[in-house]
């Protein structure tokens, strides 16, 4: 497995990697549905949100610059809405060298940008700290189907092997000299996509017959569920807790 | 087009989370009770899922160091049917959403259903259409295959836009030009992805293409298909010459609607005939000039209208079913 991109700090040790997933994945989600509600103004609350989520990454011992690298992905969609800005209604307008820009309208934006930077920061923090199979299976005793959760634990199961294999073939191509410039190449890309995709099916059938010869008829054994501890259920309690508390009274 | 979170409001985060779910049940739902072998359907999915998260990690160039990756929908749904192609994308997006925080939770259904509901559902009736007035043949199906892929991209995208811009986001007069544009070249893109695919496929394991894409011309005698639709294009063709040259001399002589609204609103003087186009125009008033009685030169103009009309549509078709696509 070379992707090691992929899940790279769920097996830290630390207070927070030892709560239970159902603890981490209803505090992040809490976090942000609420961080996503919170009107841009109020920004005592995001201060507030973005101050918690750094005491949790440090109490996780998960290197911050880890997280922060990843909020870049929210970059290319707000210079996408920053595009439209200009033509947004407003009154009162800024003169940004020599664009009159109007003040709701930056507000919007940078309320957008806050709200996504933490919804990103929260989920990796969320999965750099637990590892892939006990956040499926926190997931499955929170009564998402189970049928979903097996999909969801095979397809990762499967990502890294065809991930390789679509790196193998981007490798061998470049090995050759293929450097795509132009959109018409992009049929070569189609040639490598399709062989992936015949390699998948086949491979499949071969990981279904292996099932079946395991004993599959369906459904995968899944582990018994178990109640919260109490130290599990005051963790979370508190979180939801606070986090209501600043989103109601941090203007 | 994966949506971080704070881009979309909440009450369409809320609407399409519901229509995401509930889409999601039923495909489950469907999957597994149509399926030949229906513990199949599990690993099947998953490994599909596994291969769009694999083939979109491959970049396509666009042009000018800009690139664009490919959206699988369209593939799955063709081969495995909407509901299968609606799973996997939910499932590759769930994935990316947890691991790589690609695309926000809040969204995640927002982001289901611009890429699994409306690209891998919403479009399938259109693929279909297109095959079945398409020859047939492996052309036929790769042209339909081809071009539901594109639509499938620029619709998405653009119901992405109608989301920003409900949300206000960003205006749709700035969203939508910039989504569907851009999206109009990746499609491109994802058009001869979807067909490599495709013929990849028609090669190596031909049977696993359903049955309705039709890839056989049988030899000598032209398909059932094709008689069908040839009669169907026959018919047609017959039954609007039949009204072009029979019915529109007795079509009736009073205003239409436009011309109505026209009159009453004063600017059908503005339009009048020694002034602008119209009189231009090859048969003025639909009536064939050198023709002098009323009745024959109106049915003429309109015998040769229809002419032009099914004779632009037909080579339009023909056009995009002939395309030169290398296999």
């Amino acid at each position: 497995m070379e992707h090691g991109f992929i899940d790279r700090y769920g097996n830290l040790d630390s207070c927070v990697h030892r709560l239970d997933a159902r603890v981490k994945i209803l505090s992040a989600f809490s976090f942000i549905i609420l961080a996503v509600t919170t009107p841009p103004k109020h920004l005592l609350a995001f201060v507030i949100y973005a101050g918690l989520l750094l005491w949790t990454v440090a109490l996780s011992r998960v290197p911050l610059w880890h997280i922060v690298s990843r909020a870049a992905i929210v970059i290319p969609f707000s210079a996408f809405v920053a595009l439209g800005l200009p033509f947004l209604e407003g009154k009162e307008t800024v003169n940004f060298s020599g664009i009159d820009l109007s003040v709701p309208g930056l507000w919007l934006l940078a309320g957008a940008v806050m709200k996504a930077s933490l919804g990103v920061a929260a989920l990796v923090l969320l999965v750099s700290t637990t590892p892939f199979n006990r956040l499926l299976e926190g997931l499955r005793q929170l009564k998402v189907p189970s049928l979903f959760i097996d999909l969801l634990a095979l397809t990762y199961r499967y990502v890294f092997i065809l991930a390789d294999q679509a790196m193998r073939l981007r490798r061998a191509a470049q090995a050759r000299g293929f450097r795509p410039r132009w959109l018409p190449q992009a049929a070569v890309i189609g040639r490598q996509t399709g062989h992936l995709f015949v390699r998948s099916y086949n491979r499949a059938e071969r990981i279904y017959g292996a099932m079946r010869l395991r004993g599959y008829n369906g459904s995968m054994p899944a582990g018994p569920s178990t109640a919260l501890s109490g130290k599990n259920v005051l963790v979370l309690t508190l979180a939801v807790a606070t986090l209501v508390f600043v989103r109601l009274f941090a203007k | 087009m994966h949506i971080p979170d704070g881009f979309v409001s909440g009450p369409i985060n809320a609407v399409a989370a519901v229509a995401s779910v509930a889409a999601l049940a039923y495909s489950l739902r469907k999957v597994k009770r149509e399926f030949k072998d229906k513990d199949f359907a599990v690993p099947l999915m998953a490994v599909m899922a596994a291969f769009v998260f694999a083939a979109q990690m491959l970049n396509f160039p666009i042009g000018g160091g800009t690139s664009g990756h490919f959206l699988g929908a369209v593939v799955v749904a063709t081969l495995l049917g909407p509901w299968s192609a609606c799973i996997a994308l939910a499932v590759v997006l769930v994935i990316q959403g947890l691991l790589f925080a690609d695309g926000g939770i809040s969204a995640l259904g927002t982001n289901i259903l611009n890429m699994g509901i409306v690209g891998g559902i919403v479009t399938y009736p259109v693929m279909r259409c297109l095959r079945a007035i398409l020859p047939a043949g492996r052309g036929g199906y790769l042209a339909s295959v081809a071009a539901t892929s594109w639509f499938s991209i620029v619709l998405a995208s653009s119901v992405c836009a109608l989301e920003l811009a409900l949300s206000g986001t960003s205006p749709l007069g700035i969203a939508l030009p910039a989504m569907a544009g851009t999206h109009a070249l990746i499609g491109i893109g994802e058009a001869l992805i979807t067909t490599a695919v495709l013929s990849a496929v028609a090669i190596a394991r031909p049977d696993i293409i359903p049955d309705w894409a039709n890839l056989k011309v049988s030899e000598g005698a032209t398909s059932t298909l094709q008689k069908a639709t040839r009669g169907l294009t026959m018919a047609g063709l017959a039954s609007a010459v039949a009204l072009a040259l029979f019915v529109s001399p007795f079509a009736s002589g009073y205003p239409d609607g436009l011309e109505k609204v026209a009159e009453d609103k004063g600017f059908l003087e503005t339009a009048s005939e020694d002034k602008i186009v119209w009189t231009k125009s090859i048969f003025p008033d639909y009536k064939v000039q050198s023709i002098e009685s009323e009745g024959p030169s109106t049915g003429m103009a309109g015998l040769i209208g229809t002419m032009a009309v099914f004779g632009f549509g037909f080579s339009v078709i023909r056009l995009m079913a002939r395309p030169n696509i290398k296999v």
